[in-house]
């Protein structure tokens, strides 16, 4: 029997516990400082880990057994700015990055760590490096920089011609209007302030959708065929990447070696197939709460803890009466049902997740005006809840027949108008199809898609993303609008006029910090 | 000689004015209009449906050519026949094609009528789409769950089993694909059947001809509308990408554009926005 084998059979016998403590014990015995990965830091990255947050620990299984991460190159400083994928991807952060942990590592460096480079840690290049207000969107938001060509590179293998023209209105970082790194610079480009996403569950992410052909086939957004990985030949569902620039591990790698890490040679062959291989074989999720305790096990819901993505079938739909989203709830629904004595704080909470999981997936309000999802034929409004509208994927939370779309994180009027970020207006051609809700002149702190496609219809789309490891990685959303999970709530409460009470917002929080 | 008898001749003479109205109903059935649609709650746990009104009455709005459905902030074409003993959204049906036009932003049309209870949409959730095998194995695994609450992880909606290979003799296969007005969004059931003609083709081989169409509607009021100029080049360039897309090569497919708008009769000019795509097996 292989470890990993070992490892599901010891999780699933529920001798988690004890497991859990060996692990920990392994990450804990260097201390708390200890939960900062920087590159080179030698150390192995073990079958299974838990690092510590502010709602409990996140725990990941390395599906493939203990790795020693000397040179590998998720690991190692490649590039010319000190950085390593792990910089942006901390285990502790749900191999995302939290604005706590930027915090605590300008502290720790008096802002000299790698994360904070001129080139992207910084609000622009130009401006004077190591102090606090040049870098204040990573600092208070947790945004990296990504600039964007403009006009767009070839996509896919093929040529892309906007259909749109884009105009600095206000650019607070200056990096839109610098000479250097701008619009009008020798290199155009177009600064959008990006949040990094997780680098878990990858797995997950990179199959084909199952149970929703023709969309196994083609794309939801235009109905064509899904774009192949450019490794691979073969068709990929556009699940990694915000705005779907990166179509595998690979490809996304090859992207952020020359420009998050300023490498001078990108990743060799075998690099790229170590890199590729480590973020497949990882599975995460919140595996202890501090007030509901162990997540996993025989007392706990099985959607929770980092073995429900191990055993949980990948790109299913999971919005139908025997998935529910993130499978079964009620064992913390009897809780509090048959509690005879007095309810504890820990069943109280238990029952308020069992009911967010519900509230998740069973209260249905109107998504409307949202362009490239509404105008696919789903219909203005479409009625469904969270759960059987755009996070139907089971286990994973995020949209199995995946399109970009633009629920109003960027374009105005839906986000509320941020004055850290670059705003532009796009105009649209008048012989284009023009967005479905906003028409040809659109206000956007980040045109999104439309950087990649050139297409006024997705500008501000952005992709829907895993609900896995929220308590770890706060801020949320791409632009970092939401600093908690109360935040998001009241986002989506507002923008779609859903009119959840208050314990149901309390509930939906308390669910989405257990996953 | 022989008499008719009176009830003989009042039965002839009631079934042709029968005829006679069926045949008046049968064409004023066909309808063609624009106008905003109307958003209709049918309750908490029901999808939005949509209504029309037109001439003074309501229709229900269900597109038969896939999964279009209407929006709000935007007017649509209805092209259709009306189904006098058929309720859709609480309101007789008018079955054809809905087109939202997109390319122009309607404010106006932004309706939505209160959940009455008075609309009652039959339970559409996914169990009830899947094969009845698939639907007892899912409903099983919900009966497990209370034991082993692990069961709630298990697919509960398999993948369809792949398509058998296609035997010889073969034969020439022809799939249309209809288009909203001004649109190259090809639809998902259409797009299943294109997806079999290229299964038969990995086995038949021969060539692919595709011949691509722009369309005009005669609306009820008399107004002709065109589809934009170049929207059947359009539907060609994006088939030519999607079927090179999908592995077929260049020389085993051709594409023939028809740029000029087939002309409008008010009945089914939906059907004239299309792209037709026709298997000629190798032998």
């Amino acid at each position: 029997m292989s470890l990993i084998n070992q490892l599901i059979a010891i999780l699933t016998r529920g001798c988690f516990a004890a497991l859990l403590f060996f692990c920990a014990g392994l990450i804990n015995a260097e201390g708390q400082d200890s939960q900062w990965w920087s590159p080179g830091d030698d150390r192995i990255f073990p079958a299974f880990s838990e690092y510590e947050n502010a709602s409990g620990r996140f725990g990941i299984i390395n599906t493939s057994g203990p790795i020693d991460t000397r040179n590998h190159p998720f690991f190692t400083a490649t590039g010319s700015n000190g950085r390593a994928c792990v910089t942006c991807h901390q285990p502790s952060d749900a191999m995302s990055l939290s604005v706590s942990t930027i915090q605590k590592r300008w502290q720790e460096t008096n802002g000299k760590d790698p994360l904070f480079a001129a080139i992207d840690g910084s609000n622009c290049p130009s401006l004077p490096q190591g102090e606090r207000e040049s870098h204040s969107l990573l600092l208070e938001k947790g945004l990296i920089r990504i600039p964007m060509p403009w006009p767009p590179r070839p996509f896919n293998g093929k040529e892309v011609t906007p259909e749109f023209s884009i105009k600095v209105i206000r650019d607070p970082t200056g990096c839109n209007l610098d000479p250097q790194w701008g619009l009008n610079s020798e290199n155009p480009a177009v600064s959008v302030f990006r949040r990094p996403r997780p680098v878990i569950n990858i797995a997950h992410l990179m199959e084909l959708p199952h149970g929703v052909a023709p969309f196994n086939t083609f794309f939801f957004n235009d109905a064509m065929p899904l774009p192949k990985g450019p490794d691979t030949g073969k068709p990929v569902p556009q699940q990694l990447m915000a705005d779907g620039r990166g179509l595998t591990p690979k490809h996304q790698a090859k992207d952020a070696a020359l420009t998050h890490l300023q490498m001078f040679e990108n990743f060799t062959e075998e690099q790229l197939q170590q890199i590729e291989a480590f973020e497949k074989q990882l599975y995460g999720a919140q595996s202890y709460d501090k007030v509901a305790g162990d997540l996993t096990g025989k007392d706990s819901p099985p959607g929770l803890g980092p073995n429900a993505l191990v055993i949980s079938p990948k790109a299913r739909l999971g919005n139908n009466p025997l998935n529910k989203n993130f499978g079964d709830f009620s064992i913390w629904t009897s809780v509090e049902d048959q509690a005879q004595t007095p309810q504890n704080e820990v069943s109280s909470f238990k029952a308020s997740v069992a009911r967010g999981a519900s509230v998740f997936r069973d209260i249905r309000f109107y998504i409307n005006d949202v362009g490239m999802y509404n105008d696919k034929g789903l219909g203005n409004p479409f009625k469904r809840s969270c759960g059987s509208g755009c996070h139907n994927t089971l286990s994973m939370g995020m949209d199995l027949s995946p399109g970009f779309m633009d629920i109003g994180l960027n374009n105005l009027p839906w986000q509320n108008q941020r004055s850290d970020l670059p705003l532009f207006k796009i105009t649209c051609h008048e012989d284009v199809m023009p967005h479905a809700f906003l028409g040809r002149e659109i206000y956007t702190h980040d045109p999104g898609r439309s950087l990649i496609t050139g297409r006024c219809t997705d500008v501000g789309a952005t992709m829907t993303q895993q609900m896995r490891g929220l308590a770890a990685r706060a801020p949320y959303f791409v632009g970092g609008a939401s600093a908690n999970l109360r935040e998001l709530v009241d986002f989506y409460d507002r923008r779609f006029n859903i009119g959840y009470t208050e314990q149901e917002k309390v509930d939906l929080v308390n669910f989405m910090r257990t996953l | 000689m022989i008499q008719p008898k009176p009830r003989a001749i009042f039965a002839l003479l009631a079934l042709g004015w029968i005829t006679l109205s069926l045949s008046f109903d049968l064409a004023a059935k066909s309808v063609s209009f624009i106008t905003c649609p109307i958003a209709r709650d049918v309750g908490p746990d029901s999808d939005i449906c949509f209504v029309a009104e037109y001439q003074g009455k309501t229709y229900g709005l269900l597109d038969t050519n896939g999964y279009n459905r209407p929006m709000l902030k935007h007017k649509v074409l209805v092209e259709g026949e009306i189904i006098e003993d058929e309720q859709v959204c609480g309101a007789t049906r008018i079955a054809g094609v809905i087109s939202v036009m997109r390319y122009e932003i309607s404010p106006e049309c932004n309706q939505i009528l209160p959940d009455d209870g008075s609309v009652v949409v039959k339970n559409n959730n996914l169990f009830l789409r899947i094969p009845e095998e698939q639907r007892k194995r899912a409903f099983r695994l919900m009966d497990e769950v209370a034991q082993n609450p692990e069961s709630s992880l298990k697919e509960a909606i398999l993948d369809p089993p792949p398509l058998p290979p296609v035997q010889p003799p073969f034969s020439e296969q022809t799939v249309d694909l209809h288009y909203p007005f001004n649109s190259k969004r090809s639809s998902s059931p259409e797009l299943r059947k294109l997806l079999y003609l290229i299964h038969y083709f990995t086995f038949s081989g021969g060539h692919i001809t595709v011949n691509t169409y722009q369309g005009a509607s005669l609306l009820d009021n008399g107004t002709v509308m065109e589809e934009m100029q170049g929207m059947s080049q359009a539907r060609a360039n994006m088939f030519r990408e999607l079927l090179t897309e999908l592995g077929i090569d260049d020389e085993n497919f051709s594409i023939q554009s028809h740029p000029t708008s087939v002309a409008a009769t008010g009945v089914e000019d939906w059907k004239n926005r299309r792209v037709s795509v026709t298997l000629h097996p190798a032998h």
